[in-house]
C-alpha cells in the first residue's frame, strides 16, 4: 500500500511538472477553460464519450456519463473539434482570453434507424486509453446479433466478448475471467441491478430502447467503481428529447415494446418513457402435451426518465425501472420475480473545471415461490447516496474523488401460509442490515504524450448492524454458540483496493497496457447453478463469512491496422480470489436466516489464468469479430472436495465466438453468430449402490467430467423500409428482422440426468436436458 | 413424492422455454474403481428375525443386479446380548432368528467381518418410540403439487415433541391392512428437531391421493409410526435429494450419501423403534 501511495505522488508530480512545463510555454496571460456538453442534434441527448480536441495543440479529452468536457489552455485562438462515431465532426472556432462554454451539437451522418451508433467513439480508443478490459457496446451491435426468439440483448451480446462466458444456454447469468455470476455488478443509471433476468433469462431487465451507453469492465475497474471481484457493467438509460416528441417500439414474437421521448419544456426539461410485455405463454397450447392449461408465463416493465436543466451549471435527473415476472405452473404453482430502482442524480458545476454529481438510488430486488396456499419470499433492498467530483486540471491531468454509502437490508427468506394451507404454520420473517462505506480518489494522466496512467484508490467497508444472532462454529461447523446483537454495529471489515492502468503508446498504431486491480465484495450470492430461477439468496459478509477479495494483473497488446479498420488485441491475465463461498456438501439452499446461511455456506480460494485473442473489423459494409479465449479457473473450499482445488462450476478452456454483419444492400443487412466452448464441468456418478431397491449414486472429484462440447450458429437478417417522409422530413422508419436461432439443431446440453428403466430396475440410462432446438422469429421494428 | 421434483424441473423448464426436451445421451462415466461393501441393515423393537443386506458398489452403468457379499460374519450387539445373522439363503442377506427383539434406548453396534479378513462396524443408537396422540383427516376435492383437483386425503397426525430429542420418523399408512406407501421412496418422513423442542404438540399432515387404485372405499386406515435417529434421517435425506431430486431447481451441488458404516462402507446400518400402531374408520 505504502508503494501505492508512492507511486501515486510520483504521478502527480510527474504529470505537475509536464503541465508547468506547459505553461511556460504559454503567454504570459496565463490559461483559460473551454467546457461545455456534446449532444445529438436530432434528439438533444448529451452523448457519453464523444472526443473533444484541439488540433493546434493536439490536447484533447472524452466527454464524461453526462455530456461534459472540459479543456484548460494557454491564452490563444483554437480550432476546437468534436467527434463522435457515426456523426459528422464539428470545428468552432475560439479566441480563449477568458473561461468559454462551447457546446457541440452533432449531426448523425445517416438516419437510418438501423445504422445509427448510438454510442460510437472514436476507432483508435483501444490504443489512446489506459482501460485495458473495457469494451463499450454499441446498441446498433447489439440490435444487430442474431438472437434467441429475435430478442436482442446487452447481456446477450456481452457473452460473445472474449474472457466472458455463459452461465448455460438462454441463461442471463455470465461468467468474466473465471469469476462466478455473484461477482459481477450490473448498474442501470447507477443502481444495482441483481438479478437482471426477464423470463429466467431469455430477456434481460435492459430495454435497448432506452439505453444510451453500455460500458463492461472485465478488467481495469476504475476506483470509482466496487464492490464486485470480477466486473462492472455500466448502463445508463436516455434521457429523452428536449427537442421534440419521439415514439419508437417493436412487435416480436414473445414480446412487444413501445418507447416515447419528448420536451417537457423545449431544451430544458425531458421524459422518456419506455415499457415492455411478453405473451409467450399465448403459444403454449401448442405444447399441450408438455404443458398443462393454466399455465402462464409473463413479464413487463418500464423505465421512466425526467430530466431538468435549471442552468448551465445545474441539473437534476430522475429516472426509475419497475419490471415483474410471473410464472405459475398449472394454477397449482407460481414463481414471481423483479426488480425495481429509482435514482435521482443532481450535477453541479462549481466551476468550469470541477465537475460534481450527487446520487440517491433505491434498489430491490425480490423473488417468490407459491404452492398450495404456502408463499416464501425473498428480498434485498438498497438505499445508497454517492457523490462524485471529477477535476479537469489541465488537458494532461484529471482528478477524481468521491464516496459513496449503501444500506442493506437482507430478507433471506419469509413463509407465509394461508389460511387454506394443509400445511399451516406461523409465518417466519428474518432481516439482516449492513452498511457498505467507499471513498475512492483516482487521477488520469497523460506523461510524455505516449504514456497514459490512470491509477487510484478505493477504501471500502462493511458493517452489520441491527438486531442479530451470530453463530459460533467449531473447527467441524458445528454450532458451539451464539451471540444476540440488540441493535448497533457489531462487525467491521474494510479494506484497501489500489487500482492501476497504463497505457504505453508503441507506435500510432499500436500499444502496450498493463492492469492491476485489487477488489473487495462484502455482499455475496449463494446460487445452486443448477437452474435458470433465480433462486438466488444475497447476503451481506459478517462473522462467519469474511468479504471475499481478487487481485489480478493483466497484460495486453493492442494493434490496429489500415487506418484502425482492424484491431487486434492480445492480453492475459492472472486471477486470485480470496474467501469466495460455495454452498456446502447437502446444503439446504432455502434457508431462512443469515445465520442459517453461515451453516450451508463455506468459504475458500480460487485462482483463474487466460488469454484473450480479438480480431475486430470496425468499419465497411462487413464489420464484426472473432475471439478466443483459453482459460482455467479453479477453487478450493472447505469441506468440499477433501479440500483440494477442482475445476470451478464455470471452468471452460476453450471458447470461440465469430460475430459478423454485412450490409449486402443499402437496406438490407445480414448477421450471423457462431459460438463454441468446451462442456461445462459437472459433478457426474463413478458408480452405484443400491438401497431398498433404490440405485444410489457414488462420486468421485467435484466437477470431473464435462458436458459434451457447446456449440451453436445463429442468423438474421433485417431490411430497413424506405423512410417515409413528411413535409420533407423524416417521419416514419421502419425494419424487419427475421433470425434463425441455433440454425443447425443442435441439441447442446443443459445438464445430464439419470433414469431407471421402468421395466427392468437394475438398468440406468443418461438422459440429456437441452433448452432450444432450431428456431425462427421475426420482428418488426418502427420509429416516429 | 420425491420424484416430484424432477417432474417440476422438467415441467417448469418446459413451461419456460416450450422447446426444452430430453433425449437419451451415451455419456461416458469414470467408472474405475467401484467395488465398496454395501450395507442395508436394520434392528428394531418387534420381533425378528431383522436383517443385515450386504452386497457390494459397481460401475454406474452395470445394469445388473448388485453382486452379494457371501461367507460374511455378521452380529449385532447392544452390549447385553449379541444376535449372530446367517445367510442361510446364500443370497448375500444375513438374519437374526425370530426371538431377536431391540431395546429402546440401547446402542446397537454391527460388526461384519468378511472373508477377506476385511472388517466393517457402525453404531446407531434405538430411539424411545413415541405414538401418535390423536389423527383427523380431510377428505376434498382439491389441487396439490402438481395434480390437478381430485380427492385427496389429509391426515393431521400429531404426537407429543419430546424435549432434548431430534425427534425423527417414519410413518407408514395402510388402507384395510395394506400398505400404501410401501415403496421406500414414499415413505412419509416426519422431523420435529430443534425448532419444537419440547414445545408439546407436534403436528404433521399425510396426503393421500384418494383416486389411486390402493385405497378401496371407506377403509379401516392405520398408521405406523417408526422413531429413528438423525442420523438415519440424514442419511435418508441424502439418499433423497441425490436419487430422486436428481438435477432439481432446488438442489445444492451432488456429494455423496453419508453412511454410519466404518472403513468407507456406504449404506446405513438403523435401529429404529415403535409402538402400536393407531386406527381410524374413514367415511
Amino acid at each position: 500500500m505504502r508503494k501505492f501511495i508512492w507511486l501515486f505522488a510520483l504521478c502527480g508530480l510527474t504529470a505537475k511538472t509536464i503541465d508547468v512545463k506547459a505553461i511556460e510555454g504559454s503567454t504570459p496571460q496565463g490559461k483559460f477553460t473551454v467546457s461545455g456538453v456534446v449532444t445529438d442534434a436530432v434528439t438533444g441527448e448529451e452523448m457519453i464519450g464523444a472526443t473533444v480536441y484541439v488540433a493546434e495543440t493536439g490536447a484533447g479529452t472524452i466527454t464524461n456519463a453526462y455530456g461534459f468536457y472540459s479543456l484548460t489552455l494557454p491564452q490563444g485562438s483554437y480550432n476546437v473539434t468534436a467527434k463522435f462515431l457515426g456523426y459528422s465532426p464539428m470545428t468552432k472556432n475560439v479566441t480563449l482570453d477568458h473561461n468559454i462554454k462551447l457546446n457541440f451539437s452533432l449531426e448523425q451522418e445517416t438516419t437510418e434507424i438501423a445504422q445509427v451508433d448510438v454510442t460510437g467513439e472514436k476507432l483508435n480508443r483501444n490504443l489512446e486509453h489506459p482501460d485495458m478490459g473495457m469494451e463499450k457496446l454499441q446498441i446498433a451491435t447489439i440490435k444487430s446479433i442474431p438472437a434467441l426468439f429475435g430478442e436482442t440483448d446487452v447481456i446477450k451480446s456481452i457473452q460473445f466478448l472474449p474472457g466472458v462466458g455463459t452461465s448455460g444456454e438462454g441463461f442471463i447469468g455470465y461468467n468474466v475471467r473465471g469469476g462466478g455470476t455473484g461477482q459481477n455488478m450490473m448498474l442501470l443509471d447507477e443502481a444495482t441491478v441483481y438479478n437482471a433476468a426477464h423470463m429466467f433469462g431469455i430477456f434481460s431487465v435492459f430495454n435497448n430502447d432506452a439505453l444510451k451507453d453500455v460500458k463492461f469492465y472485465k478488467g481495469g475497474m476504475p476506483a470509482e467503481y466496487g464492490g464486485r471481484l470480477s466486473s462492472l457493467l455500466d448502463v445508463r438509460m436516455k434521457e429523452g428529447s428536449p427537442q421534440k416528441f419521439g415514439v419508437n417500439g417493436g412487435i416480436g414474437l414473445l414480446s412487444s415494446r413501445l418507447t416515447v421521448d419528448g420536451p417537457i419544456l423545449k431544451d430544458r426539461c425531458s421524459f422518456i418513457v419506455s415499457g415492455r410485455r411478453s405473451y409467450m405463454d399465448m403459444f403454449f397450447p401448442l405444447y399441450r402435451d408438455q404443458i398443462p392449461e393454466d399455465t402462464k408465463l409473463y413479464f413487463y416493465d418500464m423505465n421512466a426518465k425526467v430530466n431538468f436543466k435549471i442552468n448551465d451549471n445545474n441539473r437534476v435527473f430522475a429516472s426509475g425501472y419497475f419490471g415483474r415476472d410471473v410464472m405459475n405452473y398449472a394454477g397449482v404453482m407460481q414463481i414471481d420475480y423483479g426488480n425495481r430502482t429509482l435514482t435521482t442524480r443532481y450535477n453541479h458545476l462549481f466551476s468550469d473545471r470541477l465537475f460534481a454529481n450527487l446520487s440517491a438510488i433505491y434498489s430491490h430486488f425480490m423473488y417468490g415461490l407459491e404452492q398450495n396456499d404456502t408463499r416464501w419470499e425473498s428480498s434485498i433492498r438498497d438505499w445508497n447516496a454517492k457523490a462524485d467530483l471529477t477535476f479537469f486540471a489541465n488537458p494532461q491531468n484529471t482528478l477524481k474523488g468521491g464516496g459513496q454509502f449503501t444500506y442493506h437490508k437482507f430478507t433471506p427468506f419469509t413463509v407465509k401460509t394461508g389460511s387454506n394451507s394443509p400445511t399451516y404454520m406461523k409465518p417466519q420473517e428474518n432481516h439482516n442490515y449492513s452498511y457498505e462505506w467507499a471513498a475512492y480518489l483516482s487521477h488520469e494522466a497523460k506523461i510524455g504524450g505516449l504514456i497514459d496512467v490512470d491509477y487510484g484508490v478505493r477504501f471500502s467497508a462493511l458493517q452489520n448492524t441491527g438486531d442479530d444472532m451470530e453463530l459460533v462454529f467449531d473447527k467441524d461447523y458445528n454450532v458451539i454458540d451464539s451471540i444476540t446483537h440488540d441493535g448497533g454495529i457489531y462487525n467491521t471489515y474494510c479494506g484497501m483496493e489500489p487500482r492501476l492502468s497504463v497505457n504505453w503508446r508503441l507506435t500510432d498504431q499500436s500499444s502496450l497496457k498493463v492492469n492491476y486491480q485489487k477488489t473487495y465484495q462484502y455482499v455475496h450470492l449463494a446460487s445452486t447453478t443448477m437452474s435458470p430461477l433465480p433462486i438466488d439468496s444475497w447476503f451481506a459478509s459478517n462473522s462467519n463469512v469474511k468479504p471475499e477479495k481478487c487481485r489480478m494483473v493483466s497484460l495486453g497488446y493492442f494493434q490496429n491496422f489500415q487506418q484502425d479498420m482492424y484491431a487486434f488485441s492480445i492480453e492475459t491475465y492472472y486471477k486470485k480470489m480470496y474467501d469466495v463461498v460455495d454452498f456446502k456438501e447437502h446444503a439446504d439452499v432455502m434457508v431462512s436466516s443469515s445465520e442459517e446461511m453461515a451453516k450451508q455456506i463455506r468459504t475458500g480460494q480460487g485462482y483463474s489464468y487466460g488469454f484473450e485473442l480479438m480480431l475486430k473489423k470496425q468499419e465497411g459494409k462487413f464489420t464484426g469479430w472473432l475471439s478466443y479465449t483459453y482459460s482455467r479457473t479453479f477453487t478450493k473450499v472447505e469441506t468440499i472436495n477433501n479440500n483440494e482445488y477442482y475445476p470451478s462450476n464455470y471452468d471452460k478452456p476453450h471458447d470461440l465466438s465469430v460475430v459478423a454483419t454485412y450490409d449486402v444492400l443499402p437496406r438490407l443487412h445480414l448477421s450471423l453468430n457462431w459460438v463454441y466452448s468446451t462442456g461445462a464441468p459437472r459433478t457426474l456418478p463413478t458408480g452405484r449402490f443400491e438401497y431398498n431397491g433404490i440405485i444410489a449414486p457414488v462420486y468421485a472429484e467435484r466437477n470431473a467430467l464435462r458436458l459434451p462440447d457447446f456449440h451453436r450458429l445463429d442468423l438474421s437478417a433485417t431490411f430497413d423500409f424506405k423512410t417515409i417522409q413528411r413535409k420533407g422530413k423524416p417521419w416514419l422508419e421502419q425494419n424487419l428482422n427475421l433470425s434463425i436461432y441455433n440454425v443447425y439443431n443442435r441439441h447442446n446440453a443443459a445438464s445430464i440426468m439419470f433414469e431407471r428403466d421402468e421395466h427392468n430396475p437394475s438398468v440406468m440410462t443418461a438422459e440429456k436436458l437441452y433448452m432450444f432446438g432450431i428456431f425462427p422469429a421475426v420482428t418488426y421494428n418502427f420509429k416516429f | 413424492m420425491m420424484a416430484k421434483s424432477k417432474i417440476l424441473t422438467i415441467g417448469v423448464l418446459s413451461a419456460i422455454f416450450g422447446t426444452s426436451c430430453t433425449e437419451s445421451v451415451d455419456i461416458k462415466l469414470n467408472e474405475g474403481e467401484n467395488n465398496r461393501l454395501v450395507v442395508v441393515g436394520q434392528i428394531t423393537n418387534e420381533p425378528g428375525p431383522h436383517s443385515v443386506r450386504l452386497t457390494r458398489s459397481t460401475s454406474y452403468f452395470y445394469n445388473q443386479p448388485a453382486p452379494a457379499e457371501l461367507g460374511a460374519t455378521v452380529t449385532i450387539s447392544d452390549g447385553v446380548q449379541t444376535f449372530v445373522l446367517l445367510d442361510e439363503d446364500n443370497d448375500g442377506t444375513y438374519w437374526t432368528d425370530s426371538a431377536a427383539c431391540g431395546v429402546p434406548g440401547r446402542t446397537y453396534t454391527l460388526d461384519i467381518r468378511l472373508k477377506n479378513g476385511e472388517s466393517y462396524t457402525a453404531i446407531d443408537k434405538m430411539p424411545i418410540p413415541n405414538r401418535f396422540d390423536t389423527i383427523y383427516y380431510d377428505y376434498t376435492n382439491v389441487e396439490y403439487g402438481l395434480t390437478l383437483p381430485q380427492y385427496h386425503y389429509f391426515f393431521y397426525a400429531s404426537f407429543t415433541e419430546q424435549k432434548g430429542v431430534d425427534d425423527c420418523y417414519m410413518i407408514y399408512v395402510y388402507f384395510n391392512d395394506s400398505c400404501y406407501n410401501s415403496n421406500f421412496e414414499d415413505v412419509k418422513w416426519a422431523y420435529a428437531g430443534d425448532i419444537y423442542d419440547g414445545c408439546g404438540l407436534f403436528e404433521d399432515v399425510l396426503i393421500c391421493d384418494a383416486n389411486e387404485d390402493s385405497i378401496p372405499k371407506k377403509p379401516e386406515a392405520r398408521f405406523d409410526l417408526f422413531s429413528v435417529s438423525s442420523n438415519y434421517n440424514q442419511f435418508i435425506n441424502d439418499i433423497s435429494s441425490e436419487t430422486f431430486g436428481n438435477a432439481t431447481i432446488l438442489q445444492g451441488p451432488p456429494a455423496n450419501i453419508r453412511s454410519n458404516i466404518s472403513n468407507g462402507a456406504l449404506g446405513f446400518f438403523c435401529a429404529k423403534s415403535t409402538t402400536k400402531p393407531y386406527r381410524l374408520r374413514l367415511e
